[in-house]
């Protein structure tokens, strides 16, 4: 798994690729801890290269949303899910509380 | 065997008869860095199958869930000791058995999540088995006599997945 991060004016950009599993999935929390630390709550994740996400991943997700939404205008948001990856937001019931776009730059437009 | 690519990228399998049922057993170590290498095992020996590929995806997933419940839950952390992948295919259907030597761990008796409570009460646990559920058909949990095991059963945890039944058939060129 790769992260990268990139600082915008009003956001902050991760873009996570490879398999997001129980082994992986602590370096990313790691990563939007510290953003969020710093008082950074207006996060887009790029997940366009996910190629595989378990439970271990959409949990560090949902704990990160629960933590920006604490804050005003905080929020977690997903751009260019993949289908498959898609599919387990929707089984774990994710797919309302989380804002998605299928373009990264939209995404980052949120804010 | 040669494979050629077609522009999914997925492997072709040569027009070959395989022989049903297939069966592949695997040891690995009950530590998470091994779930790429399970993942890949279970891949790699379903290409040959008549299982596409986002049935592949979801019973990957399912193992990945039931590896990592072994390592928090019978074992308790990360360890040593390991967990015992047998995997049976045949034409429609794929069983697997993940068997560890734990403490038993039934993960059926977990309580399904609420998936539409608002974020606030969004609860994080329960989540492994419950893609386990809707990844599989069947999921069953039992003891199994073990000799060879200091307390003398082991635990094991069989997942059961049915080809769904082809929409289009394919027509003869």
């Amino acid at each position: 798994m790769d992260i990268t991060r990139k600082e915008y004016k009003s956001s902050d950009l991760v873009k996570v690729s490879g398999r997001l599993d129980s082994y992986s999935a602590p370096r990313l929390a790691e990563i939007l801890e510290d953003l969020t630390d710093k008082g950074r709550y207006k996060i887009v994740l790029d997940m366009s290269e996910v190629e595989f996400m378990s439970s271990a991943g959409l949990r560090i997700l949902i704990s990160t949303q629960k933590t920006c939404k604490k804050h005003r205008d905080g929020e977690l948001v997903l751009s260019a899910v993949p289908d498959r990856i898609m599919k387990a937001f929707d089984l774990a019931g994710f797919t309302p509380l989380f804002t998605m776009y299928g373009d990264t730059m939209d995404a980052i437009g949120h804010f | 065997m040669s494979l050629t690519q077609n522009k999914d990228n997925r492997p072709q399998v040569p027009a070959k008869k395989q022989e049903f049922p297939l069966t592949f057993t695997q040891r690995f170590e009950a530590q998470f860095k091994n779930l790429a290498q399970v993942r890949a095992f279970i891949v790699q020996h379903m290409q040959d199958t008549r299982f596409d590929e986002d049935e592949i995806y979801a019973i990957t997933m399912a193992v990945d869930e039931g590896f990592t419940n072994i390592i928090e839950h019978a074992y308790g952390g990360e360890c040593e000791q390991e967990i015992e992948c047998v995997c049976s295919v045949d034409e429609s259907e794929f069983k697997v058995f993940l068997i560890d030597q734990g403490i038993p761990f039934d993960p059926t008796t977990i309580q399904e999540p609420d998936i539409s409570s608002p974020i606030e009460e969004r609860q994080i646990g329960g989540l492994g088995i419950h893609f386990i559920r809707q990844n599989m058909d069947e999921v069953h949990f039992s003891q199994i006599l073990n000799p060879d095991n200091g307390h003398g059963t082991s635990n094991q945890l069989v997942m059961v997945k049915r080809k769904s039944v082809e929409k289009k058939p394919k027509l003869h060129s």
